[in-house]
């Protein structure tokens, strides 16, 4: 359904363009990346609203790009006519028949001019306040007057939107923060809508109306005739009781879901998030629609997650288009890596290029930390925790801190296949080392086999001479000729074999190597590896 | 006019109808019979014939959710001028609609302020032009949007469009959705934009010319509808003969047999006028404000503002031309027998022309002692 979003000004977006992933799109990124702003940009184009309230009434300041706005106040200052910060967010839709009546049109920001469905939501200083907009910049201030400004959502056809169109069914699922304590708030009331079909709507409606009206002419008629004697309106007018029959008293008001016969609002935050998400995309699979969850890992164990995340792939389909915001590798694996879309300060970069294989790879092992090799500068793959301790004390040796402290990260693989992980490597564009033992093998066959997945300067496997041993333990033995240091260091006795030892105890020997003051020689592979990780640092 | 070919080779329609054959109608009808999820465009020209269209729709189709009535100008803007202006113009928008600047004969065809006046408003004189504009500068884009929104969209009135219209509607009949048109050429006495110098000759009734080319090129089928259920038989032989054979107008067939003792059409001397409305009470009708002065008092209606009603009498205030015509047989111009043609054809039972006498004709003169007297 949306094939492109175009955010200008807002917020971190100081100009992005995103082509999303048809029907699953997973954001990560640091905290204050500007995930949940992409989302709330996205929402903002799609459904006039804000936190469930028109853009007009939540505008204030903070929504334009502050680096934006700082320009122009210097620009401004420096004596240049430039005019005030705008914010425009577009959202181009999919060549659908249903789009074609209200949203087709050439109002968009493309060069060179072409038509497309779309809306477009604009924040613009209102030309009727030009005076008073630069009599406020005048002044000395670097704030925006935005109660000057005017919000307008339109179509790509120059039609002012009002209300959502019903051709753009978006939900919006926020497990982080329970809105509304009253009952269903706006997107609830919006999703279980969208959920109904109309004649299901309409029956509902007319039954509760129908109650209404038999609860004002029966049960309320004996309190009106004592009502009706009460002398209290200004022109003595009578006073009665009667429900509501207004706007106001819907039906959608008081009819609220229930879960296991507890209200709605008073089930446990985890079951509420996983309700939403179901009645979102359930049901209706004719009509498009765009579900955005902000990080459903919020409330739930990662029992109930994985139940719920299961249904989200089950309920997925060719007409349902998911944003989601996650801190979870956990919600990335199991999703698919290939709809990871990383935000990182107002930036945006999606990674289609890997193979169907290892999406369903990391899939089959949704535990495995994927994330953390999204959100580091460098990473360090190394085979086991024993490789991952000496590691860092290596580092520490050579240059004096912790990995960590350059942004470098060094995961574990435990077991996972090195070919995996390099691909997702080479599909994330970073900076990756990779230490493994030769296992008898000659160097040069083991990195033959990888291919292009290692690229001089970026992506290298560093490896031990076959001649100096198999493993880790005989590769250390090999450059710490002194024997002593090492028992010492590793509080073995002379009548044990170290060799032994030490592979019987991998795990235990890296902790006291880790912590020793003596001094222990690296193998040298490892000193290749921290040498061409920490290059440029 | 059937096509010549056996098989319809357009999917598109013309109905040439008479007045009083329920044209208007013949289209809520269609609309009527329609599947309930066909979207229907229903456009015409005059603000009045779309509130008709849509009390009529309302009544006959009000359960047909997917049928639309718009009018020509709105359609041109809201389908072609709106959506796709930037196309023709960057970044600008239309903000209103500006129906009375005159034509801008200094602004060239590519400048924007031959068709937007200072307020950015679209200068009705020049939508046409505008729109046909956009469509090619877009490559298409409105109709195709409007191929993939609506099944079919009827015109009614369509003799009233001119100009750049027809361009707009040879793009319409081009299109994949079947166009079926309905008007009366020989009431063609409005013009959606009468200042327009493109395709002068096709104005008024000229677009009968045009209509028939385009049958020719097989973009539509004609058929005539030539049942009046409105006047009767003397009243519509005497609107066919304003009109010579060369027009190729089928000649009408009155369904109107009702007998109310004072039918036809008859010439009512000067002395007779006073009596004749007091008895009949008909509509009485002259060829506009600054003729007949001498009847002002009767508060005659224009013979263009009559089109559309239907009176059980009327009485004509005649131009010379007119009276001419009536006398001699003095053939009328094309404007001045749309117009007469319009002025009879409001009748149902009897028409009466003031004359002072009445030389060459054969209609009978109204009598005050033999007012029972049919005509001819």
């Amino acid at each position: 359904m949306i094939e492109k979003i175009r955010i200008r000004g807002y917020r971190k977006f100081r100009e992005v363009e995103i082509r999303p992933h048809p029907t699953f799109n997973i954001m990560v990124g640091e905290n204050e990346a500007g995930k949940s702003t992409l989302l709330e940009a996205l929402g903002l184009a799609m459904t006039g609203r804000v936190n469930g309230r028109s853009a007009g009434e939540e505008l204030n300041p903070y929504w334009f790009n502050q680096e934006v706005v700082a320009e122009f106040f210097v620009q401004r200052s420096e004596g240049h006519p430039v005019s005030p910060p705008e914010i425009s967010i577009e959202v181009f839709l999919a060549d659908r028949d249903e789009f074609q009546r209200n949203l087709q049109g050439a109002h968009n920001s493309e060069v060179p001019t072409k038509e497309c469905a779309g809306v477009c939501l604009r924040v613009f200083p209102n030309p009727e306040y030009g005076a008073e907009i630069e009599a406020h910049l005048a002044s000395d201030t670097s704030i925006l007057p935005v109660e000057y400004y005017k919000v307008e959502w339109r179509s790509f056809s120059d039609t002012v939107l009002t209300a959502k169109p019903k051709e753009l069914t978006t939900a919006i699922i926020d497990s982080r923060t329970i809105r509304s304590t009253s009952g269903v708030d706006f997107h609830l009331r919006q999703i279980l809508h969208d959920h109904l079909a109309p004649d299901e709507k309409a029956a509902v409606s007319l039954a509760f109306r129908s109650v209404k009206e038999q609860m004002t002419t029966t049960h309320l008629q004996e309190i009106n005739t004592k009502m009706a004697l009460l002398d209290g309106s200004l022109d003595a007018e009578p006073l009665s009781l009667a429900m509501d029959q207004s706007a106001r008293g819907s039906w959608d008001a008081s009819v609220v879901p229930h879960v296991a016969e507890v209200p709605f609002a008073m089930a446990g935050q985890g079951q509420q998030a996983a309700l939403k998400i179901a009645l979102a995309m359930g049901h209706k699979a004719s009509s498009a629609r765009v579900v955005m969850i902000e990080e459903p890992e919020n409330h739930l164990s990662h029992v109930s997650l994985n139940k719920l995340l299961q249904r989200v792939e089950k309920l997925a389909g060719d007409e349902q288009q998911l944003f989601i915001t996650t801190h979870s590798s956990f919600v990335l694996n199991r999703l698919g890596l290939d709809a990871l879309v990383f935000v990182s300060n107002g930036a945006v970069a999606s990674f289609g290029d890997i193979s169907v294989e290892t999406v369903d790879y990391f899939k089959k092992l949704p535990g495995y930390d994927t994330l953390r090799m999204v959100l580091a500068d460098r990473f360090v793959l190394v085979e086991g925790p024993s490789d991952e301790i000496l590691f860092e004390r290596f580092y520490r040796q050579a240059r004096g801190k912790r990995p960590i402290e350059d942004g470098i990260d060094v995961i574990s693989m435990r077991g996972l296949a090195l070919k995996r992980s390099l691909e997702l490597a080479r599909a994330l564009g970073k900076r990756c080392a990779a230490l493994r033992d030769n296992d008898d093998n000659e160097v040069v066959d083991l990195i033959a086999q990888l291919g292009d997945l290692v690229a001089t300067g970026t992506r290298e496997v560093f490896i031990g001479e076959r001649s100096l041993g198999a493993t880790l333990e005989p590769q250390l033995l090999a450059v710490n000729t002194d024997e002593d240091i090492l028992r010492r260091a590793l509080g073995v006795t002379a009548r044990a074999d170290l060799s032994t030892w030490m592979t019987n105890n991998k795990t235990e020997g890296a902790l006291r190597l880790a912590v020793t003051g003596e001094t222990i020689v690296a193998p040298q592979y490892f000193i290749d590896a921290i040498e061409f990780i920490s290059a440029d640092l | 006019m059937r096509s010549n070919s056996s098989v319809p080779t357009s999917n598109n329609h013309l109905w040439l109808a008479v007045a009083g054959s329920r044209k208007t109608q013949g289209i809520v009808d269609a609309c009527a019979a329609a599947p309930k999820d066909e979207r229907i465009l229903v456009l015409t020209y005059t603000t009045a014939n779309q509130a008709e269209l849509r009390a009529r729709l309302s009544t006959c189709a009000g359960d047909h959710p997917n049928i639309e009535v718009a009018g020509w100008f709105s359609f041109l803007i809201g389908n072609f001028v709106r959506p796709f202006l930037p196309f023709a113009f960057s970044g600008k928008h239309v903000r209103g609609f500006d129906y009375q600047s005159p034509p801008q004969m200094y602004a060239g065809v590519g400048e924007w302020t031959r068709y937007f006046n200072s307020e950015d408003e679209v200068r009705k004189v020049h939508l046409p032009q505008l729109a046909a504009r956009v469509e090619q500068v877009c490559a298409g884009a409105g109709i195709r949007r409007l191929e993939r929104v609506y099944d079919r969209i009827f015109i009614d009135e369509v003799q009233d469009l001119c100009g750049y219209d027809l361009d707009v509607l040879n793009l319409l009949m081009q299109s994949k959705i079947p166009i079926e048109m309905v008007g009366d050429i020989r009431q063609a006495i409005l013009a959606t934009n009468q200042r327009e110098a493109k395709n002068k000759k096709y104005m008024y009734m000229g677009i009968w010319a045009w209509f028939r080319a385009a049958e020719e090129k097989e973009r539509l089928v004609i058929s005539q509808r030539t049942q009046t259920w409105r006047c009767g038989p003397e009243i519509a032989a005497l609107a066919d003969s304003m009109f010579d054979a060369s027009w190729g107008f089928d000649s009408t067939e009155s369904l109107n047999d009702t007998v109310t003792g004072h039918d036809g059409v008859f010439l009512l001397g000067l002395e007779d006028v006073e009596e004749y409305v007091y008895r009949y009470a008909p509509l009485v009708l002259r060829h506009s404000t600054a003729s007949a002065k001498d009847f002002d008092h009767l508060e005659p209606m224009n013979f263009g503002d009559s089109k559309g009603l239907g009176r059980e009498r009327v009485l004509i205030l005649p131009t010379g031309a007119i009276e001419a015509f009536i006398k001699k047989g003095k053939a009328l111009t094309e404007p001045q027998a749309a117009r007469f043609y319009v002025a009879v054809t409001r009748a149902q039972q009897s028409v009466a022309i003031v004359m002072p006498d009445a030389g060459g004709s054969s209609f009978p003169f109204w009598e005050r002692s033999s007012s029972n007297a049919k005509g001819r």
